[in-house]
């Protein structure tokens, strides 16, 4: 286990190398001048000439770059062209954000769809596991957008329980933080709930067609100690690759989510940064994201063996 | 910003509390982002210039006819031989740290704002190193409340640069700076202060207690900026619905910058109040005239002839607008039969016109923007009347910052989009009229054109300047390079419990001078 964590670790290195550049590349490629968007309507020559000197766009792409790796060496994401704010400063202020939504909804839809889906398949072809895979496939449907919506309409606005407004972090005020939490994880709830419902339903579909299955139940097991015992572990660990890369996935950043519910999180700062060509924003968080990815990747993998005894580390 | 179920809750807790607090005003209103920096004209955008405006003020600032009205100072008078500026200083005016302003803060302030350490945005438009021929040659305090600006050369358009919003030349204390000149935090003079900024959430603002207002009722931000309520909460709401839905549940008073397809759904329903109207700010066809099919002045006027400006302003400002083929708004001191005046829609014309420039079915693409709806419709519906004209319009549309790139590198063929407004005719034509070779996005660089351009931004004489504009439209029409359609509209959304709130010429929202009921 040792020996693979290292390994693991070490492939970390090209990775974040790798990432450094594309992210950085990509940038560039996309046209949009973060000067312009901070002097265009002055209409003065001059004044972006200024601006892209004093944000050192005037310097040549390799010095650049250059510069933004020799500062992240020394544990430094640059400052956002916008705000002048120090971009790690920004990536801890709006990550807890993301992630108390993100665990929160994640934690939930395991809950329930990991048991729902177990069940599915366990009973499979009946009307149970019709409105399972019924239900998975309305909540892929539905545009995540029109669900905050929907949720804004009925809690906010007519039934005036939920305020549709602000924010308030649970370390503040638990319970207060709770309320403007409600909605934004309902609905990201709801969308994750439907991919990890599905993938637990065909994976037990899959072990459940397995001989030692057949084995456990021709020795005479209960049908629940088949299910809980025998079943659901090798099952289990497909899903949890799911979660793994759905998590991984979502904690950087709820676009639509922390959008439609005014959330300060990392998605929303991101789009935002691209929007307005914040280069040292976008490129801290999507570098954020890579480290979180491939740490949750590992985690996954260490995890991978408590459930499927077949893998060895 | 409890819902009303909750407020049972609050009130107990008050109660059980036995709390003597009386109960604030609090206008609660939406903003769609948050501002770049409290640093006034050093960084900023359009929704800073706003939140700002309620905290710092200039010596003067644009009136509701877009003429300069009073701000800090309650009044000026201008030597004979044109060149300086003696400014009186508003009776009572304090800072939001008690300061009483002087004319030494003043001074302090403008040195700042010309010292290039600072980067003042628009220092050079007053240090007589850029282009508007402005060079402020000395500024000296006369006593605490007089203090004389003499310039280098009398320029008739001085007042109204220093009153330009996105350059706000605002007067501060000097404990706004450290020691070492870093930006701390605005100790400005205006009715509200910040109290809590809580980035990518909300800014609060309190009432300045000691503010004393001018006796002149407010004109534009112009006159009296009296606060009238003791707190304004700017709630960063990205999304417009989700503003609109926030409205209707109680939980804001204000909607700024509300979506124009809204306004006609929430003006019907009880409790809410809609106030549109058309800004200086002008929505355009731009037709570069260096590109080999453009360059044909015939062919840019068969463009030109073959829309219908009614039904563009009609779609893309969801009814609220009206088609304006000038550069001069409604509001402007210069509104007149003579900038009513256009090409109408005419396709025998357009016919004849594409013949004499010898078009085959070459593409016209006309670049613009999914960002802003108005740019969008009407590219949409110019694309439309073009084709219905026989002239194969193509649309490509891109992300905002893209084709402002674009736009200010002159690499595109045809471009629709929206110059922001500007409190002066000249100012909006110095956008789109210049030398091509020297300033690329400058799409009309007709010579005479340009010069026309030149004087009415040197003459003061009302009457000469209306002519002057008057000459310049007719040109304008004639060269078909920048082909203007409408006034771009804005709209705010408001609860019925706010009273006082108007907009003004330029559009931007003001909440001096504003309530909110019970």
């Amino acid at each position: 286990m040792i020996s693979y964590l290292l390994r693991r670790l070490l492939l970390v290195v090209p990775t974040v190398l790798i990432s450094l550049v594309v992210v950085f590349v990509l940038l560039r490629v996309i046209p949009g001048d973060p000067a312009l968007m901070q002097v265009a309507d002055l209409n003065d020559t001059a004044a972006l000439e200024e601006a892209r000197r004093d944000l050192g766009l005037d310097r040549s792409l390799p010095q650049q770059f250059a510069s933004w790796t020799a500062s992240l060496a020394r544990g430094d994401f640059g400052q956002s062209i916008r705000s002048g704010e120090p971009v790690q400063q920004m990536i801890w202020r709006s990550f807890p954000v993301t992630a108390q939504i993100v665990g929160l909804a994640t934690l939930l839809a395991a809950l329930i769809a990991i048991p729902a889906g177990l069940l599915a398949a366990w009973r499979q072809h009946t009307p149970f596991d019709v409105a399972v895979v019924g239900l998975a496939a309305l909540c892929l449907s539905v545009p995540s957008f029109w669900l905050a919506l929907l949720l804004l309409t009925l809690f906010g606005v007519t039934l005036g329980w939920l305020p549709t407004v602000g924010y308030v972090a649970m370390s503040d005020d638990l319970l207060r933080g709770a309320l403007y939490l409600i909605m934004p994880v309902i609905a990201l709830t709801m969308t994750e709930l439907a991919t990890m419902a599905r993938m637990a339903r065909s994976s037990t579909i899959d072990v459940m067609r397995l001989e030692y299955v057949t084995n456990a139940r021709a020795k005479g097991l209960s049908q629940r100690r088949v299910l809980w015992r025998h079943i659901f572990p090798n099952a289990f660990a497909p899903t949890l690759t799911v979660i793994g890369l759905l998590l991984g996935n979502l904690l950087s950043g709820v676009v639509v989510i922390e959008t439609m519910f005014s959330l300060p999180g990392l998605g929303r700062m991101m789009v935002n940064g691209i929007f307005m060509r914040d280069y040292p924003v976008v490129q801290g968080v999507l570098l954020f994201s890579v480290f979180l990815t491939i740490t949750i990747n590992v985690v996954v993998d260490l995890l991978y063996p408590v459930f499927d005894p077949r893998v060895r580390l | 910003m409890l819902r009303p179920t909750l407020r049972p809750l609050a009130v107990g807790a008050m109660l059980a509390f036995a709390s003597p607090a009386v109960a604030e005003d609090v206008l609660r209103i939406s903003i769609p982002s948050d501002i770049r920096s409290t640093n006034v004209g050093v960084s900023r955008d359009g929704v800073t210039d706003i939140l700002m405006a309620h905290v710092v003020e200039p010596l003067v600032a644009p009136r509701n006819n877009l003429e300069v009205g009073p701000a800090l100072a309650e009044s000026w008078t201008l030597s004979e031989d044109g060149r300086t500026y003696t400014f009186t200083l508003r009776a009572g005016a304090t800072f939001h740290n008690g300061a009483p302003v002087t004319t030494a803060e003043v001074k302090w302030s403008w040195d700042r704002m010309l010292d290039p350490e600072t980067k003042f945005l628009c220092r050079n438009w007053f240090d007589g190193t850029g282009v508007t021929g402005i060079h402020i040659q000395s500024i000296e305090p006369l006593d605490e409340r007089r203090i004389a600006f003499t310039l280098a050369a009398p320029h008739p358009l001085f007042l109204k640069r220093m009153g330009h919003i996105p350059c706000v030349s605002a007067v501060l204390h000097p404990d706004s700076v450290a020691a070492d000149g870093s930006w701390i935090a605005p100790i400005g003079t205006g009715p509200f202060s910040i109290s809590d900024w809580r980035k990518d959430q909300f800014i609060e603002m309190r009432r300045h207690e000691g503010y004393v207002p001018l006796a002149e009722a407010a004109d534009g931000y112009a006159g009296s900026r009296a606060p009238l309520v003791d707190k304004l909460l700017f709630n960063i709401i990205p999304d417009p619905a989700s503003a609109k839905m926030a409205l209707l549940a109680g939980d804001l008073d204000v909607i700024t910058a509300l979506d124009l397809d809204a306004a006609a759904e929430l003006q019907g329903m009880s409790g809410i109040q809609v106030d549109a109207s058309a800004t200086p700010g002008i929505e355009v066809l731009l037709l570069r005239n260096n590109d080999p099919l453009l360059k044909s002045r015939e062919m840019r006027q068969a463009i030109a002839y073959a829309l219908d400006r009614g039904p563009i302003a009609q779609l893309a400002t969801a009814g609220l607008g009206r088609p304006n083929p000038s550069f001069v708004p409604a509001q402007s001191i210069y509104a007149g039969p003579d900038f009513e005046q256009a090409l109408p829609q005419d396709l025998g014309k357009v016919r004849e016109l594409l013949s004499a420039a010898g078009y085959n079915g070459e593409p016209v693409t006309i670049l613009t923007n999914m960002t802003q709806a108005a740019d969008n419709k009407s590219a949409i519906m110019i694309q439309a009347m073009l084709q219905q004209a026989g002239i194969n319009a193509q649309l490509e549309v891109m992300e905002f910052a893209t084709q402002l790139q674009t736009q200010s590198k002159g690499t595109y063929q045809a471009m629709v989009m929206a110059f922001s407004a500007r409190p002066d005719e000249t100012l909006m034509l110095d956008v789109f009229v210049g030398d091509s070779a020297k300033r690329v996005n400058a799409v009309t660089d007709d010579p005479a054109i340009q010069e026309m351009v030149n004087r009415s931004g040197v003459t003061a004489d009302p009457e000469e300047r209306r002519a002057l504009f008057a000459q310049i439209h007719a040109a304008l029409l004639e060269d078909a390079t920048t082909i203007i359609l409408f006034n771009r509209v804005e709209a705010e959304g408001l609860s019925d419990k706010v009273s006082g709130y108007a907009r003004w010429s330029m559009g931007m929202p003001r909440f001096w001078g504003v309530r909110i009921g019970s």
